[in-house]
């Protein structure tokens, strides 16, 4: 950051109590609110969640209970390192779906890979490497870049210590299950973004703005969701 | 590859136990999904007989529905596959899926499988047009034709009309074959699952109306006129979903309003093309995937032919945008070893330039301030014959200014690559090539000498022996061109090479087209000195020559274009010393003919016949006998008052082409 | 003999332009150009093209709808425009847009029509020192991201000397726009551009008579283009900054044009472009990368996947939370065992979390405050009331109003339930419960905010009150039906506890209530929305807050706590002028209130 700041200095100040009175103005529709869970639940597929909102909080459901649950096993199977129930499962609900993408194609290859490597069947996975993956590679070298850094995966025994050890946070099983929800839900002309994390991006979004603009209490954690004050503010 | 367990699946599709058999086929089927190595292992161990073979027997619905998804994964593997199951007989089957009677999921992987068969070119469509298979697919359009219930079965149903539409859009290869699934009530249905408010299903509609009046204008107007559930235009919802949010959606309804554009069914909507469907388009250009590699495709379409729309993509930065592509990819290419996923896209990039710059001379300027002009040069010599002919489609746009050609064009270095393309292996980059070639051999071009000189000649003279017309009548052309106002040793060394008995039968060749640009060489040979008619009177013989020019006047019904050209070979020879207007003036047939064209209908036409006449009666001192003797041989022919009634003529050229042979005349 | 070869040469053609000569000479066929075109139009204004918003006060542009700006304008506008023209200072911001030229604020070789958007020139047009611009009557408020007027060139006079732009207040008005300082301009006669420079650039085509010439400043990366005839030419100014006002310039005798402020259609697709840049500023904000919720445990980092983990889990949290907190337990449970135990490798963090929130003692919590939640949303509000008795004995001595409340909605209920309305299920989704919703505020008991939400909404309705007389009649008949006997009881007593209530809320409140007695057929009167079952959900949810609160925990969900910050930080930018929070809007871009 720049030294001299005299424009930060003179940054407006807004005490908490103004702060929590704009809070306080702010119209808050619960039903909204509930909808936005709901979107939440249906496009990330959590069917059982999404049935037992439906009926406590009485919203209804725009989308049959049966087609979240198809996502949900198919999702739950990825989630669970089961790749191969979930190609199976995909491929029952809709053959096209790997056939016109190859990238999650790819990318759910990599994923069995990835859960070779864990389960530690280091045979399994490099015969699966070379039978499956390899040919991928050859048509796109984007796919062979990504082949060779989950190999790298089997060069450390410590996967804490290797610089590739994210392929094994179960962000990835996420992502790998994310796109191919994705697909899914296009495939069958339906929205496949929530809105939810959208909020909480503006919300990140317009703090950094606003932080340039003035000196307000913040929400630092989302999600404890705690006002924090603002040094200025507190001096006040 | 370890295939023990693949060769033992296809191995228990023989058991009789309906269990084994459909196991077997699951683990095929997800196997070969998404996976091309193992559809062409599976395809190598014969498995395409076995399941077709399902297809016709009674087997079990489950057996047939996996050996249906099996046989459409295959089709997804590209063109060689699709060759095989041509081969193999499995595209009738598959359309005896479709039929109604059928278990919806049968039918849902049943169209999948021919949506995926039909992208192929091998596929052949001809199959749709028997039986009732057109009528099938065209009832699936109707959501409500398989009455689904639950939801599940409501997005099976959507589904199945989306490919049903895909197929149809398919299935568009000829006029015949349009105008068959019009007749079959597609269009309305078609227009139906345009307002059904899913996605999908609505880019498959718009797909299957713009293949179906794509250079039709027939369907085009018929389609524009149908109805929708609300009561409006279809064309008003087309031009709203080229604002939708899907990327995909508004290139499939700006390519349906091109393709209606195109066959000038909504004329009226000339606005909404200018500053609706092109700024889209052009915006498309940002897109990636897909959609930016068809983007320049459809753009290219709707501007060919149309200053105005040229001038308004120019305007939108269309050019910057696609030179940004063709660079980016330039730079890719020499990143990475061969990949061929940029191809189409630095294909449809060039060709789209092409088409920006063809009429207009701005175009082209923005084209060379962009500073491409050398990466399409190099794209003459690339790999894909796609992007090589785009390229010298490119290059002969630009090349038709002048300025440019001298310039940018020649520091490109474009004559080597160029000429190399008259070899190529392609006969479509060997035609774009020889008619670029046409424009670079005229006389204000700089490059004659040098085409002459890396053997066009020889060259274009072979290609006049190609089996292809087109590439013989460029061929033709570009030799016309070279020889347009050359010196005598050029129009000398193509008639060695080309020699006059061939030129002679080109004169009659089959093709008018080609007659017409033979003939004109034979005017351009003759043109401008004595000596140089001279030369084709010594080449063809006198009375060869002559009897030509006969045979060609006396059929008044031929093309107007070749009775022109013909008149200004006499115009030309008659250019020439008194030897040569003699030989004229001997076949009063000939000059029967002339008297008779100058009441021709087409203005050119007379203005050609007054030129004849005009160099017959031109004064010049050291021929003034025989011009005395030639007015008052043609005023007995009556062409002195034939002149005279066309003083009046409604138009200007003739009119003052008859003032000066009138003054000719009156001093006799 | 010169002219026989020039002929010979003529006829050389290129391939290409004989098959265009054959192209073009197809005849044009342009019959029913008229009629259709108007079917055309009719199209495109259904199609939501330049409809105006419904917001009161001045008209807002339809490309502003959807905005952040929209609301602040809303809210702000009757007050600026009062303000009679004046020019607001420069610190306060205001959002009047410009909707005409300033009278005040032009050269004097202009004239002005009557409706001040019209504009001809008076001037002796000799030389450019006869130049004569103006401005329009507010400047460009940073904050609608995109501010687009066109004009229709009337006429261009004698020369056409015409500038469209934009300038300074500072600016000189004898002169075209961008010839100075603070300038910026698009001249009619050369089609060139000018930038606070009396040198122009070529930019675009030249304009005329019958032109509709467009001018944008895009707010979002202060930049301006131009339209002519609605195709768009492309960037003309960049690194704009300053306060802007719409102006042109015109210069020789008979030169005459008008400008559409946004009072009528646009030639130019500017709800389009809108869109476009929001999807940009859109993708520029899902780019922000998230802070991580828990970075001092978080022991190894896990560079790529992190910030989208990161996202992931603090929606679960949240949603989770929420779920909690509202007592939504099957849910809760649901969502826990499909959702949330996904996380538990994540962090440590998270564990303590869940552990904390599913905790023995929380979950019966959770299953309590459901029971008197659902016994609330029956109407049962007696159990309910002996439910937080128990359960929660500090809760109602505490917390007086709520406990006013309940009893009140008991007395309705019962109320209802002897005029025979049955109580329908919570679940029916009418405007009057979304309506009645909106105005009773979540949370209200940490907020502080008083009672007047709903009171507002049901004051029109007091006038009946008089006819409470009514009732007195009803009472002393005979064979009064047992529910009613008790109604009366229970209601004499209520009435009784808070006779000496001063509070004006409790007052109307009370009154309102007892207005039903006036009814023989409750259901059916003008009060008859009392008996609503949606009436019964802001109890429910005051009362669940009370509780939350009376165990130290937060009376408004962390979700809403988002929303709520997010709604307030997204206005201040705005405020502060901040031209990029015109292209989001919370409400439309981050609730999920319809399938957009």
């Amino acid at each position: 950051m720049q030294t001299s700041t005299p424009s930060s200095t003179q940054k407006k100040v807004v005490a908490r109590s103004e702060w929590e009175k704009k809070l306080s103005e702010v119209e808050v529709n619960k039903r909204d609110l509930n909808k936005l869970v709901m979107n939440y639940l249906v496009i990330e597929g959590y069917k059982d969640a999404a049935e037992k909102f439906s009926q406590e909080c009485g919203l209804q459901l725009d989308t049959d209970l049966e087609s979240i649950q198809d996502r949900e096993l198919i999702l739950n199977a990825i989630q669970n390192g089961n790749v191969e129930e979930a190609i199976e499962r995909v491929n029952d609900l809709n053959p096209e779906i790997l056939d016109t993408h190859p990238r999650l194609y790819f990318h759910l290859q990599q994923q069995q890979l990835i859960e070779y490597i864990r389960q530690g069947k280091i045979a399994r996975a490099l015969e699966f490497a070379q039978e499956e993956l390899a040919p991928r590679g050859e048509d796109n070298p984007e796919f062979l870049e990504e082949l060779e850094r989950t190999m790298t995966l089997l060069a450390f025994e410590d996967n804490n210590q290797s610089p590739v050890g994210d392929l094994l946070h179960p962000a990835q099983r996420r992502r790998t299950a994310r796109e191919l929800n994705a697909a899914i839900l296009t495939s069958q002309s339906q929205e496949k973004d929530p809105k939810l994390p959208s909020l909480l991006k503006m919300l990140v979004w317009a703090q950094n703005q606003l932080d340039e603009k003035m000196s307000y209490p913040r929400i630092n954690n989302l999600a404890t969701a705690e006002l924090v004050d603002n040094e200025d503010t507190t001096t006040l | 590859m370890n295939s023990s367990k693949h060769e033992q699946a296809v191995a228990e599709l023989n058991s009789s136990d309906r269990t084994t058999c459909l196991s077997a086929l699951r683990f095929i089927k997800n196997n070969v999904i998404g996976n091309k190595t193992k559809k062409d292992l599976y395809i190598q161990l014969n498995v395409i007989p076995k399941l077709v073979k399902f297809l016709r027997s009674e087997a079990d619905t489950q057996v047939k529905i996996q050996s249906v998804i099996i046989l459409g994964s295959f089709a997804y593997g590209g063109e060689e596959n699709v060759m095989d199951l041509v081969r193999h007989n499995a595209i009738r089957p598959l359309l005896d899926c479709i039929s109604l009677k059928n278990d919806p999921k049968l039918i849902e992987a049943a169209v999948r499988a021919l949506k995926a068969a039909y992208k192929s070119p091998a596929a052949d469509k001809s199959d749709v047009f028997h039986d009732d298979y057109l009528r099938d697919i065209i009832v699936l359009l109707n959501l409500d034709s398989l009455n689904p219930k639950t939801d599940r079965e409501k997005i099976m149903a959507i589904h199945i009309a989306e490919v049903a539409a895909t197929i149809i859009a398919r299935c568009c290869d000829t006029v015949e074959q349009q105008l068959q699934i019009a007749r079959a009530g597609a269009p309305s249905a078609l227009i139906k699952l345009l307002t059904c408010g899913y996605s999908k299903a609505q880019e498959a509609a718009l797909d299957a109306l713009a293949f179906l009046c794509r250079e039709n204008p027939m369907f085009g107007k018929a389609i524009v006129e149908i109805k929708t559930d609300t009561g409006g235009s279809p064309v008003d919802i087309m031009l709203k979903l080229i604002r939708d949010k899907s990327p995909m959606m508004r290139l499939i309804a700006s390519r349906c309003l091109t393709h209606l554009n195109r066959c000038k069914a909504i004329e009226e909507y000339s606005d909404d093309i200018k500053l609706g469907v092109l700024p889209t388009l052009v915006k498309l250009l940002d897109e990636k995937g897909p959609v930016q590699e068809e983007a320049p495709h459809v753009l290219a379409y709707l501007i060919r032919d149309n200053e105005s729309l040229q001038k308004a993509a120019c305007d939108a930065e269309a050019i910057t945008k696609l030179a940004q592509i063709i660079t980016q990819i330039g730079n890719e290419e020499r990143q990475y070893y061969d990949s061929a996923d940029s191809d189409k896209l630095k294909e449809n990039a060039l060709t789209a330039l092409a088409a920006m710059s063809s009429l207009t001379d701005a175009g082209r300027k923005l084209v060379v301030e962009a500073n491409i002009v050398t990466q399409i040069v190099q794209a003459m010599s690339h790999r894909s014959y796609g992007v090589r002919a785009a390229a010298c489609q490119c290059t002969r746009s630009l090349s038709r200014s002048v300025n440019i050609l001298r310039t940018s064009l020649i520091d490109a270095g474009v004559a080597g690559p160029l000429f190399k393309l008259l070899s190529d292996e392609s006969t479509d980059v060997q035609t774009i090539a020889c008619a670029t070639l046409c424009n670079m051999v005229l006389e204000f071009a700089p490059m004659k000498k040098t085409v002459v000189e890396m053997g066009g000649i020889e060259k274009f003279v072979e290609l006049l022996r190609s089996s292809d017309n087109a590439l013989r009548l460029n061929a033709i052309w570009a030799l016309k061109n070279l020889v347009c106002s050359a010196e005598s040793d050029i129009k000398e060394s193509v008639m060695k090479i080309l020699t006059y008995p061939t030129m002679a039968s080109l004169i009659d060749d089959p093709e008018i087209d080609i007659q017409e640009q033979a003939i004109t060489l034979l005017r351009n040979l003759a043109c401008k000195r004595p000596v140089d008619i001279e030369e084709v009177f010594k080449g063809l013989g006198e009375n060869q020559l002559m009897d030509i020019i006969e045979n060609k006047l006396l059929r008044y019904e031929a093309k107007e274009e070749i009775i022109m050209q013909i008149l200004y070979v006499i115009t030309n020879i008659a250019s020439g010393d008194e030897r040569h207007k003699q030989s004229i003036m001997s076949r009063s047939s000939i000059l029967q003919s002339i008297l008779k064209y100058m009441s021709h209908d087409n203005p050119e036409i007379r203005v050609a016949a007054v030129w004849c006449l005009n160099n017959l009666t031109h004064p010049e001192d050291k021929q003034i006998i025989g011009t005395q003797e030639r007015i008052r041989r043609l005023r007995q022919m009556g062409f002195e008052e034939k002149i005279k009634n066309m003083a009046e003529d409604g138009h200007l050229d003739v009119r003052e082409r008859v003032k000066q042979a009138m003054s000719q005349f009156s001093q006799v | 003999m010169s002219g026989l070869s020039t002929a010979s040469r003529i006829f050389s053609y290129y391939p290409l332009s004989i098959s265009s000569v054959s192209q073009s000479n197809g005849p044009s066929t342009r019959s029913y150009h008229s009629n259709s075109h108007n079917s055309s139009s009719l199209q495109s204004n259904l199609s939501n093209k330049n409809k105006y918003s419904k917001l009161q006060g001045p008209r807002l542009p339809s490309y502003l709808a959807d905005t952040t700006f929209a609301d602040l304008y809303a809210a702000s506008s009757s007050e600026s425009y009062t303000r009679n023209g004046s020019v607001p200072d420069s610190d306060q911001a205001s959002f009047a847009l410009p909707t005409a030229w300033n009278i005040d604020d032009k050269s004097t070789n202009l004239e002005l029509s009557e409706d001040r958007l019209r504009v001809n020139y008076t001037g002796v047009g000799k030389n450019d020192t006869d130049a004569a611009a103006i401005r329009a009557n507010y400047p460009m408020p940073p904050q609608c991201g995109l501010f687009y007027f066109e004009v229709d060139i009337i006429s261009k006079g004698k020369e056409g000397f015409i500038g469209i732009g934009f300038c300074g207040k500072s600016v000189q008005l004898n002169r075209l726009p961008g010839w100075e300082n603070m300038s910026w301009g698009y001249h009619g006669d050369d089609g060139h551009l000018f930038c606070c420079s009396g040198t122009g650039k070529p930019y675009g085509p030249q304009f005329t008579t019958g032109d509709v010439i467009g001018c944008c400043v895009n707010f979002r990366d202060g930049t301006a283009f131009y339209t002519k005839n609605g195709a768009i030419l492309g960037t003309a100014f960049r690194d704009l900054k300053g306060v802007l006002y719409p102006s042109i310039g015109l210069r020789t005798p008979n030169e005459s044009v008008e400008v559409n402020f946004g009072h009528k259609e646009f030639k130019f697709a500017i709800d389009h472009y809108m869109k476009e840049q929001k999807a940009l500023q859109w993708q520029i904000i899902n780019a922000t990368p998230m802070p991580p919720i828990s970075s001092p445990v978080m022991s190894t980092p896990v560079l790529r996947a992190s910030s989208e983990a990161n996202l992931t889990t603090t929606v679960h949290q949240l949603i989770f939370s929420y779920l909690v907190h509202h007592g939504f337990s099957e849910t809760a449970k649901a969502f826990y065992k499909d959702a949330v135990h996904f996380l538990n490798i994540d962090s440590d963090l998270m564990e303590d979390i869940e552990y904390e929130q599913s905790a023995p003692g929380t979950e019966i919590d959770m299953l309590n405050r459901q029971r008197i939640r659902n016994a609330v949303l029956r109407g049962d509000i007696d159990q309910a009331i002996k439910l937080t008795s128990a359960l929660f004995p500090s809760v109602l001595p505490a917390n007086d109003d709520i406990h006013f409340r309940l009893r009140c909605r008991e007395f309705i209920e019962m109320m209802g339930r002897c005029s025979g309305t049955r109580a329908a299920a919570t679940e029916d989704e009418d405007d009057n419960l979304v309506k009645v919703e909106k105005h009773g505020m979540i949370g209200r008991p940490q907020m502080a905010v008083g009672d007047g939400d709903e009171d507002a909404h049901i004051t029109p309705i007091r006038k009946k009150k008089n006819s409470i007389k009514r009732k007195k009649i009803s009472y002393d008949a005979d064979g009064l039906d047992s529910h009613i006997e008790s109604a009366m009881r229970f209601g004499q007593k209520l009435q009784q506890d808070y006779q000496d209530d001063t509070r004006e809320e409790i007052k109307s409140a009370l009154e309102e209530a007892f207005s039903l007695l006036a009814y023989s057929d409750p259901a059916n009167s003008v009060v008859g929305y009392l008996l609503h079952p949606s009436g019964r959900e802001p109890v429910a949810n005051a009362l669940n807050s009370a509780i939350l609160a009376s165990q130290g925990k937060p009376a408004i969900p962390q979700l809403e706590r988002i929303f709520r910050q997010t709604s307030v930080a997204v206005k201040e930018l705005s405020r502060c002028g901040v031209g990029t929070t015109a292209f989001v809007n919370v409400n439309n871009d981050c609730l999920a209130r319809k399938n957009n």
